[in-house]
């Protein structure tokens, strides 16, 4: 996944600051882990994509 | 007699202790659900069988050695012991990457059984048999779906910051958890990392974002309400997982990282020092339980003697060479030896609780011999330390001494000396005259080929 992703998805998440506006002394934490844990997913959803991707375009070559 | 082990404090599901010196763990009613359901659900046992945890027995009524008592509800196991306790900040980083990802991966390993790591502290990890290995029976409880991971900000604080100041900024820098014992502060590591880091997204926002959140939620008070899928969860710790590897050592070369092959020996001197030395260590006796040497570079000399000690410290003050020490021992399967970086003018002290949670060097790495070479002329010349106070501190650590004099026409001398005044100390007569205050000398034999010779000591009863 490009790093571009990354960053503009972290920023648009980081944007919504009174999303964790309750949140417990040291749980900055917890915020931060929730972004991470989007980003983790995103990534890790993109990377399967692109696999199934290049899985399909290779399979297609093969069947020319 | 029963002693409480002083780092074993703060858990309330259990704590370590020595009986007659025998070294056990108690689990308390509090931390007795969390144990068991480990035990019942396979973790253990899976995580024991591919050696990630250190294995124990549970001490049952009738086996209990005598004198040994516990109350109802509680549990005694007796864990495997770890030879000698080596602290994160005495590490290299080849070390320090592998117990990071050690305890990702067991912390993944615990949510597949439905348990998840409570705490991410390097101090859970220590090295057993050339390897990693998790030591913290009780630091597993039950996940529950929707909860973040409570060890998240710990792990970045303790594995992930150090890591990346040791392969961005210095590779000592590890060196900061003896000041900050529960992990370096985020704003610590933004202010240290070079500003291209806060260009890598993850670290933007694992370091210098969350140092911004920590100081702008401080002052919050409800819980949080932040859910977290398992999936997202297993998401989160494989990219932090994918992280710690992508780092490396950025610094490739330091003073002492190449001395094997920049040192002044010709192939027949260093051929000849091998014999010397095998056959000094040989005649002090016997197997030897733990040897420690000092100065060690890349471990040379420890694996030329380790067939015969159980156990071998391998300190030096440099990083490099104690990364190699490390990856030479594990590519060539050498379990016995135990690489540290340790600055011996300024040894890990005391610390923590009561200046009783993590002992010092010397507390911990006392052995049967100390082999000293190519390292009394850096203490000497370099570090300004007199011969007696070498001689002094190496009486604390064992009864029996190997050490190398390297005399004033060495070319390693002759360089540390160009900047010293020409009546510098350094000679060999002030050199066997404060070590015979210490130590009676038992053979002395010079190196063939150059100026040095080697010395074989007993400490003398004080």
């Amino acid at each position: 996944m490009s790093n571009k992703f990354i960053v503009t998805g972290a920023l648009l998440l980081v944007i919504s600051d009174n999303a964790f506006a309750y949140i417990d002394p040291g749980t900055g934490s917890v915020a931060i882990q929730a972004i991470f844990a989007i980003v983790a997913s995103s990534y890790f959803w993109l990377g399967s994509a692109m696999t199934r991707i290049k899985l399909w375009f290779s399979y297609r070559s093969g069947e020319k | 007699m029963m002693t409480v082990h002083p780092a074993s404090f703060r858990d309330r599901a259990g704590a370590v202790f020595t009986h007659n010196g025998v070294l056990f763990r108690r689990i308390s009613v509090i931390g007795r659900p969390d144990y068991e359901f480990l035990m019942a659900s396979g973790l253990y046992q899976k995580l024991s069988d591919a050696d990630h945890i250190v294995s124990h027995v549970e001490v049952g009524q009738e086996t209990a050695p005598p004198g040994l008592e516990w109350s109802d509800g509680e549990l005694i196991i007796q864990p495997d012991l770890v030879s000698v306790l080596v602290y994160p900040y005495e590490w290299c980083f080849s070390q320090f990457r592998e117990a990071a990802l050690l305890t990702l991966d067991t912390c993944l390993d615990a949510i597949q059984s439905g348990m998840i790591l409570k705490d991410a502290t390097p101090f859970n990890v220590q090295l057993k048999s050339g390897r990693c290995l998790f030591i913290d029976t009780l630091s597993f409880t039950k996940y529950h779906e929707g909860e973040p991971w409570v060890a998240y900000r710990q792990f970045i604080q303790n594995f992930l910051v150090p890591l990346l100041l040791m392969s961005k900024v210095s590779p000592d820098l590890n060196s900061l958890l003896s000041v900050y014992l529960n992990g370096i502060p985020l704003n610590v590591a933004k202010a240290m990392l070079p500003r291209r880091s806060a260009l890598n997204p993850l670290i933007f926002l694992n370091v210098y974002l969350h140092a911004n959140y920590e100081t702008k939620f401080a002052d919050v008070r409800e819980k949080p309400r932040v859910k977290l899928s398992r999936a997202q969860l297993v998401n989160s710790l494989k990219l932090l997982r994918k992280m710690v590897e992508g780092l490396s050592l950025h610094q490739s070369k330091t003073t002492w990282s190449n001395y094997y092959q920049e040192t002044n020996y010709t192939s027949d001197s260093l051929a000849a020092k091998h014999q010397q030395v095998l056959r000094l260590v040989k005649s002090v006796g016997g197997k030897f339980d733990r040897i420690l040497d000092l100065g060690a570079n890349n471990g040379t000399f420890s694996r030329l003697v380790s067939p015969l000690a159980s156990m071998v410290i391998s300190a030096d003050i440099d990083p490099l060479a104690v990364d190699a020490n490390y990856h030479i021992n594990r590519s060539h399967g050498i379990t016995n030896i135990v690489p540290l970086r340790i600055d011996f003018t300024n040894p890990s002290t005391s610390l923590g609780w009561a200046c009783r949670e993590r002992d010092s060097f010397f507390a911990r790495c006392q052995a049967d011999l100390t082999i000293c070479l190519a390292f009394i002329h850096h203490m000497v010349i370099s570090a300004n330390v007199p011969f007696y106070e070498v001689a002094r501190a190496l009486t604390l650590l064992s009864p029996n001494l190997i050490i190398e004099f390297p005399d004033r026409g060495d070319s390693q001398v002759v360089r540390l000396l160009a900047q010293k005044p020409e009546n510098h100390e350094y000679n060999v007569e002030a050199f066997e005259q404060a070590f015979d205050a210490y130590f009676e000398t038992q053979e002395k034999v010079n190196v063939q080929g150059t100026k040095r010779s080697l010395y074989r000591m007993t400490r003398r009863q004080q």
